[in-house]
Formats: C-alpha cells, structure tokens, sequence
C-alpha cells in the first residue's frame, strides 16, 4: 500500500517535469534549439507570484502576474537569441539562452537574496482517502492540468491549420516559408506557449512545495531536459512518458534507498536508458525526419 | 501580363546565378526555361516566390509590384511554387500536405471539395491520405507536391524540374497534366532539364547559360536552331 502511495506521490511529481520537458521539447522540436532559458523563467513566474502575494494581491491576480512575467520574458528570449541568430550555428542562441538564464537568476538573487522563501498555501491541506491512499487534491489538480496542457497543445499541433504549420516549420523551414507559411509570426507563437508551459509548471512547483528561491529552477530545469532526452527529443508523448517516468525513479529510489542517492538513481537511470535507446523511448531515428 | 521580372539579378556571395534576365508570361500560357545544371534556374524561381532576395531588378505580378513582398504575400497573390526535390513534409500526412497547401485560404469547405476532387484524379493519394507522406513512390510524391500547389488555388504555378527521378511513364503522364491543367485555365511557368518533353507543351521558352538568357523563343523557333540543337538542347 505504501509502495502504491508513492506511485502515485510520483507521477503527481512527474506532472511538473512533463511540462518542463514539454516546453523544451516544443523548441527543439519545431526551432532545433534547446532554450537553457527555460529553468530561469520557471523560477520567475514563480518568484513573481511570491512577490505579488506578498504584497497582499490575491492569488486570482498574482498568479496571471507570475504567468505574464514568464510569457513576457519567454518573448523577450526569443527577440534576443533566436530571432538574431536563426543564421548562424545553432551553438550561439543555445548559449545566449544560457546567459538569460544566469541572468534572470541573477537578478533575483541581487532583489530578494538566495535564501529559500515560503510559498502561501493557496489550495487548502484537502485530501482524498481512498482505501488507505492519501492523494492531495493540490497534487492531483497538478498532475490533471499538466496532462490536460499537454493534451490540449498536442491536439492544436494534430488539429489546426496553425499546428500544422508548425509541424512543417519543424520538418523544413523553407518549405513551410514557400508554402507561405510565415515563419517569423509562428515562432514567437511558440515561444509565448513555452512560456506559458513553463511558468504554469513553476507555480505549480511552489504551490506543492510551498517554497521558492532563484535557484529553483536549476535542478528542475536538468530533470526536464532528461525527461525530454529519454522520451526522445521533439516528440510530445516521449516528453509526458520521460517526465513521469523521472518523478517515479525519484520517489521510489528514495521509498527504497533513501533520500540521498535519488539524483544517483535519476540520472543512473537516464544514463543507462540513453545507452539503451539513444533517440529516447519515442524517438524516431533522424532518418524519418518525424517530429512532435 | 499575368508575371513580369525585369533586370532580375540573384547572388550568393561573389556568386552571381541570374544575371540581368527579362522574363515574361502572360496569362494562359506555359512558359519554360531550359538550362544545364547550376544554370541559375532554381535560383530564378526562389527569387519569383522570394524565397531569395533579387540584388537587383523588378517583379510585377498580376499588375502589382510584389519585389518586396514576402514570401506568404505572394503567395496569397497567387503565386505557387512546385519545388527541386519536391519537398513533401514527410512527417506529416498526404491530407495534411494538401492542406498546408490552402495554408492561406479561409474556405475551408470549399478547399475540402477541391481536395476530394484530386483524390479522384490521383486514386493513389486519395487512398493514402491518412498515411505518412514518407510512404508514397516518387511519382506520387511528384502528383501530391503538384496537388499541394494546386489546392493553394494559383493564379501562376512554377515547377522546377518535375520530370526529375521519374518513370518514363510518369513523366508523360506528368505532361498530359500540366497540358491538361493549363487548357483548363491555369498559367504554368516550368523548369525544366527534359528539353523534349518541355518544348512540346510550351507556348514559349527561355534558355539559360550561367545565369544569362542565350536566346527565347517558341519551340518552333528552339527547334529550327540548329547550332543551339546541339549545344544546348542535347538533340
Ligand atoms: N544557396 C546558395 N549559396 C551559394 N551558391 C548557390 C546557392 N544556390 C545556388 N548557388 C549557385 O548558383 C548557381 C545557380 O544555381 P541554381 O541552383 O539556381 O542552378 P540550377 O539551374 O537550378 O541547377 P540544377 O539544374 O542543377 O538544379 C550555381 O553555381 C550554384 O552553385
Ligand atoms: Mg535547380
């Protein structure tokens, strides 16, 4: 019964790395570029929602707030890193991403310093039992939401004319711009979702855990990337699979070997999948061209 | 006329693929440019849907200057572009490639009924429109390419080299298409390196050489040449 308790505290966990990976997914998928920014805006929409709610707003406000800060730097990202580089190896935008993540870290640490801060509980200590489970309804409401995003992008990818247009950007970007697709209005699009994705996935983090600080992002945003990379890169359903599948390992290893060799089990994990299945679960070799 | 390019120049670098090239077509027309490989023809028709920017010269469609217009304007203009290669999105469906086609249209039934009627002229497609277009043959992959351009409803479509990789079979059959297209109404500005082929649908043709015109014409006047017979035209 315990056993089945942390299945299930795990894949409530995992519901936050789908979403992360999701987003890094989405751009490596569509724009071939892994966007390091990604764990800073994470943080920002969470440390954003803090401040607002420190300030006395209600959460009904402060959590948009917390939301358009991450969409707006999302978008400032794409203005100074993609938008400008799309021309040159793809090494460069992968690493002005890196510097906005130092930089929006930065900027907090020199605002409100590094120590961890407490997050309000807005969602109230509820819990459904049911036959001996404890599941939080904080959690379970986490886990439907992240699934439901997921599902919700996939279907506008599937569905839309605008979703297809992005399928074909990600496949060949100058058969989508002859087809008349335009390129440039699609890909701040995208960055505006990823955004989204992000800064919902960081509430969500300090709503659970009820504590934020710059650095929160860090180990998240590196357990998002090996969520994205054992699913398979640009694949949406690899992303969800990768993502509960690190949330499981984590909350098992530590039910049976303790809460200080989880990141060994993690990434022990991630190494020897990687070895097994380089292009990840659902990763179709680079020959197939199939993405997202 | 329906596509005027005056003085058009395209470079890459210190490259110079079209030189100062003057090219007409006039609205119900199938106008082809013949030219050996790296002629500057595929450079052309990217610089015509502006795919690259001409370093010098005019483009005037259907009466109006698009030389700066981008590429999904021109489209939505009325221009189509049938690429090298093909370009199918493999990872995508054969419906969903005919769709991306009306990418630009907002009609959708009747962009439905328009693909329901390709499906009857291409049974092939019609019976794999929900399979990956990775799968079809390479004719196929031609017809659905074709099908995608057509499906943006063209006022001019350009083709770069179809008859490439193709069955002598389906590149006749490609022909009697584009004659059979084009008796219908539609303008055709074709690429070609299958002179034969191409001279015998034409209305008037080009002829390129390192990016310059060597001579235009009807076929009438190609095939009298006796001296660009041999050099050029392989016949
Ligand atoms: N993107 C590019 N960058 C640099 N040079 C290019 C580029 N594209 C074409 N060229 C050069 O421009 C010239 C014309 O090329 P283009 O592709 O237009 O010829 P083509 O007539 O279509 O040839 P083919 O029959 O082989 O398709 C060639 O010398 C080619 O090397
Ligand atoms: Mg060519």
């Amino acid at each position: 019964m315990l056993l089945l308790q942390q299945i299930i505290n795990g894949l409530m966990m995992g519901g936050i790395y789908v979403l992360v990976a999701v987003s890094f997914t989405l751009t490596i998928g569509v724009l071939n570029f892994l966007n390091f920014s990604i764990p800073g805006i994470f943080m920002l929409s969470a440390i954003m929602a803090w401040r607002a709610l420190e300030n006395g707003w209600h959460w009904g406000l402060a959590i948009p707030f917390g939301l358009l800060v991450a969409i707006c730097a999302s978008f400032v990202v794409e203005r100074f890193t993609y938008r400008f580089m799309k021309n040159v190896d793809h090494e460069i935008p992968l690493v002005s991403s890196i510097g906005f993540l130092i930089l929006f870290e930065n900027l907090v640490l020199v605002a409100w310093g590094s120590d961890q801060q407490k997050f309000p509980s807005l969602i109230p200590d509820l819990n459904i039992r049911a036959g001996g489970l404890i599941i939080g309804i904080g959690q379970m409401l986490s886990l439907a939401l992240a699934l439901l995003l997921v599902i919700g992008i996939s279907l506008l990818l599937k569905r839309t004319q605008l979703g297809r247009g992005i399928r074909a950007l990600a496949e060949n970007a100058e058969t989508a711009t002859l087809l008349g697709i335009e390129v440039h209005r699609i890909v701040p699009v995208l960055f505006v979702v990823t955004g989204l994705l992000t800064g919902i996935s960081g509430i969500l983090f300090a709503m659970n855990y009820q504590q934020v600080s710059a650095a929160m992002g860090d180990v998240v945003g590196l357990k998002g990337i090996a969520a994205m990379v054992i699913g398979g890169m640009g694949n949406i359903w690899g992303a969800i699979i990768g993502g509960l599948l690190i949330g499981l390992t984590e909350v098992l290893s530590i039910y049976f070997f303790g809460a200080d060799k989880v990141d060994f089990y993690v990434y022990g994990l991630f190494l020897v999948l990687i070895i097994l299945r380089p292009q990840g679960i659902l990763g179709s070799s680079a020959a197939t061209g199939v993405k997202l | 006329m329906l596509l005027e390019a005056k003085g058009l120049n395209v470079r890459y670098g210190r490259i110079t693929a079209v030189k100062d090239l003057d090219i007409t077509v006039a609205e119900g027309q199938i106008v082809t440019v013949l030219g050996a490989n790296g002629a500057g023809k595929s450079s052309l028709l990217k610089a015509l849907i502006g795919l690259v920017k001409p370093a010098s010269g005019h483009i005037h469609f259907n009466g109006q200057d698009i030389t700066h217009c981008s590429p999904s304007e021109r489209v939505k203009a009325g221009l189509a572009l049938v690429p090298e290669g093909r370009r199918i999105l493999i990872s995508l469906t054969v419906e969903e490639n005919l769709l991306l086609g009306a990418y630009h249209r907002h009609d959708k039934a009747a962009v439905a009924r328009e693909i329901d009627a390709l499906y009857q002229r291409f049974p092939n497609l019609g019976e794999r429109r929900y399979a990956k277009a990775a799968c079809l043959s390479g004719g196929e992959q031609q017809m659905l390419a074709i099908g995608r351009a057509l499906v943006g409803a063209p006022r001019l479509m350009m083709l770069d080299e179809p008859s490439l990789g193709l069955s002598p079979l389906f590149i006749s059959r490609l022909f009697d298409l584009l004659s059979d297209l084009n008796r219908n109404g539609l303008t055709v500005l074709l690429v070609e390196q299958n002179t034969g082929m191409a001279l015998r649908v034409a209305h008037a043709c080009h002829v390129l050489e390192l990016g310059r015109e060597i001579t235009h014409g009807t076929p009438q006047q190609l095939k009298a040449d006796k001296k660009l017979q041999e050099a050029y035209l392989g016949a």
